[in-house]
């Protein structure tokens, strides 16, 4: 039989097969499509900071391989570029994000900025566009700015090179150097850059070893294993810790060892997805092939080879798979926008090369060669009478196979219902977790210019203060919940030359326990009317490192020569991240410091009227700065939990598409049932059988099969979260009722898929049964 | 036992409607085994299936044991059926994943017996049937003649009052087709009553009165003893 009749038959058993059909490509198309966004973003996540040339011989500095967020003196890079010759680059990065306001003769804008030493654009490819001199930032009112920027300033990057640009409506800056937007996919990203020393004026940091604020990045010419040695002693002679941490590892690293965790849940999820599409299509296809096996019982009959038997089953397996891969195309493409905001990247079907375009259709063409082959091989060997009288469909290895793939089928669905429930759960417990502060009811100002704001703090306090909604006011030098700067420079005996570990340093004024409402363990907080800048306040984590046994109150500090008392000691809090481990942490007294205010609200009912209050003090003396009152626990959600929302509906969605699968599957299954049992229920019927029994019966076996595949799931799942949680410092239960729920739901979801098949065959003339038969 | 009044069975298709039956009276007294002849398409089997509560008239009325029965819905059809009506069928119609046991056992699973009474009664009709050497072979494993043994005595199994055979025979040999007959006569000696749909004459000669069906309608009625003609 040629090619051409062969599709003809083909199109013709499509169409009269709509139900099989469009359950089989949708199945696989939907299927299909999660593998083609879970391949994006796997690529997407893999290929992190490797655009950079010679990524593998950058580096991130850092205390140690648990610290990722080191901050290292303005010293280190220039000396260790000098002491090590290995080190072919090292540039600072103060990683502070500052908002700027930029006026241009299109408008102004509201930009953030970060200082660097233009080194940085030795270590990563940044891509240079333009330059108005062979530096990237001649003088020191130079900025740097990337593509898109430069069109919105100015329109077109050759219209804003060399131009200026007013900053803060005070400074002029001169745009030098206009570069390539940076890629998503980079640890280090910013649309606008200042040279470094700009920074340093600007914050008066002082340049000295034992002050910390910088990242520092190096590129090195030879691999690290070889400079490590050289590191050490570089370390051990300027009485630092450092070490190198790969840039090309950085990305999973920075964002908690649950990044990578989050892709391979995403890869399995998208295997597991995947695997229950090519069940359902294995068991649909076989099941269709072996309900329309007359044709292949006369084909045999009349003289068909086996060449041309298994060429008709692969074909039409293939063309099966060929339209679902372009269902597969079409789902992906509604799917991405939704999916690109869940997870906050960009991907696109355009990113699909053609390489990975080839390799996906190579995978899923092996699929249906698989598919099609067994039932090939059966029919082949078959006689061609038993193959009319329907001797091959009851054959028991063939019913076996099936119950076995649905087996499989219902346990990788269950494995991700048990895992969207968890994941739900751990975000919801994570946003009622106590920090160890009180986030609620206290707002915090976030203003273009936090140096003004620390000159005027004290004014705005007393403002404020007169509002009897609003109950206490203290300034940090970070935002709520975030660690501005973290040091190694103290330490707890006069004498001694011991290291200490990292200590993050927070800086406030004087009402920062009543405001944050700390658990105070000891001692006392500071001084309401004189605070002394030499007492400060510490955690119970860097109390313990102090001492063990017995009380660090009133103990002394050292940085460098200065002293500093323990005045209270606090429970510990959770800043930076909720997955981390508890750091020591310090509060040190320093009103010039003051770029935040925060302001607790006596309660939830008061808050409109407080916040009116609070935009009026604010604009009275602040008439021409811009602001934002933002509230705490919104930001703390957004800062540190929503990175888990997202995943968790990343998840949930992954989770319904695989269910849909999973019920298409088996609502194709029962239909196949039903249909082949069409005469045992006609008989079962006219012995006496009432609708409810012959329901019964039908769904007895998927009842079976769900027990089974939930006792396999259970522990499988349970191990995977157990995994999972072990990322988050705090955790929710593995609870019992979760597996008993997803069990019990997932019992629900099958019986109702194929209760409607059962329910139509029960319900069906006995006398129509038999005479079709 | 059965007595049915101007019965009329129309089928409906979305292009064609189809007279099966046409105000057929049809009466069959307890004991009776009636025999109905007529060629294919007279509505022989639509009239089996509408005295066997498998199907309901369009129009007439039908008694089954003085009840009214001609407008049941389907499970109250169901609830008569069970006990009351077994039935042989021409392709014997046993479920393949059912050995000969289970077979048999099925009308007195759902009529509630308890297992030990079902096994005691299964074991019995097996016997008598001569084919309890074969109770655990499936119907793929039998021949033509034995499976319709199966059929029958999973047909008399629940002890009903009433048989209901479609071509008991057709697709049997003439040794096995007798037997089979011979079965059924056995039975109705001993008190059931037997309705039967065939196309042989040799069949219809062992019951008590044939009726001829053509066109939807009865046309003649002959008792085995004296003849009597209707028109």
């Amino acid at each position: 039989m040629g090619i051409k009749i062969s599709l003809l038959i083909i199109w013709r058993k499509l169409r009269q097969n709509k139900v099989f059909s469009i359950l089989n490509v949708l199945g696989l198309g939907i299927g299909l499509s999660v593998a083609v966004i879970v391949f994006l973003y796997a690529s997407y996540e893999l290929s992190f900071d490797r655009f950079n040339e010679n990524a593998d011989h950058i580096y991130l500095g850092v205390e140690n391989s648990q610290n990722l967020n080191s901050v290292f003196p303005l010293p280190l890079a220039e000396t260790i570029r000098n002491e090590v010759p290995e080190v072919e680059f090292a540039a600072n990065v103060l990683p502070w994000e500052i908002k700027k306001e930029i006026t241009t003769a299109n408008g102004e804008f509201l930009q953030s900025c970060f200082y660097m030493d233009e080194g940085i654009f030795n270590i990563f490819s940044f891509r240079i566009i333009q330059q108005s001199q062979n530096t990237i930032f001649p003088t020191e009112n130079s900025v740097a700015i990337c593509e898109s920027l430069a069109k919105k300033f100015f329109g077109s990057v050759d219209l804003a090179i060399g131009r200026d640009i007013t900053v803060d409506k005070k400074n002029m800056a001169i745009i030098s150097t206009i570069f390539k937007d940076i890629p998503n996919n980079s640890s280090l990203r910013f649309e606008m850059a200042a040279p470094l020393q700009t920074g340093v004026k600007e914050f008066k940091i002082v340049a000295s070893w034992n002050d910390a604020y910088f990242h520092t990045f190096a590129k090195l010419k030879s691999p690290l294993n070889q400079v490590k040695p050289k590191i050490s002693a570089f370390a051990k002679q300027h009485d630092i810790q450092i070490e190198f941490f790969p840039l090309t590892e950085l990305h999973f690293a920075q964002s908690g060892s649950s990044q990578k965790t989050t892709l391979y849940i995403a890869i399995f999820a998208g295997i597991f997805i995947m695997l229950l599409a090519c069940i359902n299509f294995i068991n649909l296809s076989t099941a269709n092939i072996f309900k329309n096996s007359r044709e292949a019982g006369l084909n045999k009959l009349f003289g068909s080879s086996s060449f041309n038997l298994h060429r008709q089953f692969i074909l039409e397996a293939l063309v099966l798979t060929f339209i679902a891969f372009g269902v597969a195309l079409m789902v992906s493409f509604l799917l991405l926008p939704y999916i690109n905001q869940l997870i906050g990247i960009s991907l696109s079907i355009g990113q699909l090369t053609l390489f990975k375009s080839l390799l996906l259709l190579g995978i899923i063409s092996g699929i249906s060669f698989f598919t099609a082959i067994i039932p090939a091989h059966i029919f082949s060997k078959a006689q061609p009478l038993h193959i009319l009288n329907k001797q091959i469909s009851t054959n028991q290895s063939a019913v076996f196979l099936r119950k076995g793939l649905l087996l499989l089928q219902l346990s990788l669905t269950i494995i991700i219902i048990i895992s969207t429930l968890f994941i739900n759960k751990q975000v919801h417990f994570i946003d009622q977790t106590n920090f160890g502060f009180d986030k609620k009811n206290m707002v915090f100002i976030e203003s273009e210019n936090i140096q003004t704001m620390a000159a005027k703090y004290s004014v705005l306090e007393k403002e404020l203060l007169k509002n009897p909604l609003i109950t206490s006011v203290c300034a940090t030098d970070a935002r709520p919940g975030v660690i501005g700067s973290s040091t190694t420079g103290f330490r707890w005996q006069e004498n001694s030359t011991e290291k200490s570990p990292s200590v993050y340093m927070y800086r406030v004024s004087n009402e920062f326990v009543n405001t944050f409402r700390v658990k105070l363990l000891e001692g006392k907080g500071f001084d309401k009317v004189q605070s002394n800048t030499k007492e400060v306040l510490i955690n119970k984590t860097l109390a313990h490192l102090i001492a063990e046994n017995g009380s660090a109150l009133n103990k002394v500090l050292y940085q460098g020569e200065r002293p500093f008392t323990i005045i209270g000691v606090l429970d510990d809090f959770s800043f930076n991240s909720i997955k981390e481990k508890q750091q020591p942490s310090m509060i040190l007294f320093d009103s010039s410091r003051g770029f935040y205010p925060c302001i607790r609200i006596s309660n939830e009912a008061s808050t409109s009227l407080a916040l009116t209050q609070i935009n009026k003090n604010m604009k009275e003396l602040f008439p021409d700065m811009k602001y934002e009152i933002k509230f705490t626990d919104d930001f703390i959600l957004d800062e540190f939990i929503s990175r888990e929302i997202r995943f968790s509906k990343f998840f949930t969605l992954f989770s319904v598409l695989g269910i849909v699968v999973c019920c298409m599957g088996l609502f194709g299954l029962a239909l196949f049932e039903s249909n082949k049992r069409i005469k045992e229920i006609g008989i079962r019927k006219v012995n006496g059988a009432q609708v409810m029994e012959v329901i019964a019966l039908l769904n007895k076996d998927i009842i079976g099969i769900t027990i089974v595949a939930f006792v396999i799931a259970t522990p499988i799942a349970w191990y995977a979260m157990h995994k999972w949680l072990e990322n988050f410092a705090y955790k929710t239960e593995l609870s019992w009722w979760i597996f008993a729920i997803a069990g019990l739901f997932a019992l629900g979801i099958a019986l109702l898929t194929v209760s409607w098949q059962s329910w139509k065959a029960a319900t069906r003339n006995p006398v129509e049964a038999l005479r079709d038969e | 036992m059965i007595k049915t009044q101007k019965l009329t069975k129309i089928f409906q298709t979305d292009e064609i409607e189809t007279s099966a039956l046409n105000e057929v009276n049809f009466n069959v007294e307890k004991g009776e085994f009636v025999a109905i002849m007529g060629p294919s398409g007279c509505g022989k089997s639509t009239l089996l299936n509408i005295v066997g509560l498998l199907d309901n008239p369009t129009s007439g009325s039908y008694l089954f044991n003085g009840v009214d029965v001609s407008n049941l819905r389907e499970s109250q059809r169901t609830g008569l059926r069970k006990g009351n009506i077994g039935f042989v069928f021409q392709s014997f119609n046993l479920i393949d994943e059912l050995n000969v046991f289970e077979n048999v056992e099925m009308p007195l699973i759902y009529l509630k017996m308890s297992a030990s009474e079902r096994k005691a009664r299964v074991e019995a009709i097996l016997e008598r049937m001569k084919i309890s050497h074969r109770r655990k072979h499936f119907p793929r494993q039998l021949s033509g003649g034995q499976q319709q043994r199966v059929a029958i005595a999973r047909a008399v199994a629940a002890n009903p009052g009433l048989i209901l055979a479609d071509e008991p025979t057709g697709n049997l040999d003439s040794k096995n087709g007798l037997e089979v007959m011979n079965l059924l006569t056995e039975l109705n000696r001993e008190g059931t009553t037997i309705v039967m749909v065939t196309h042989s004459l040799h069949d219809a000669d062992f019951a008590h009165r044939i009726v001829n069906l053509f066109d939807g309608q009865i046309i003649t009625e002959v008792r085995k003893q004296m003849s009597e003609t209707l028109l």
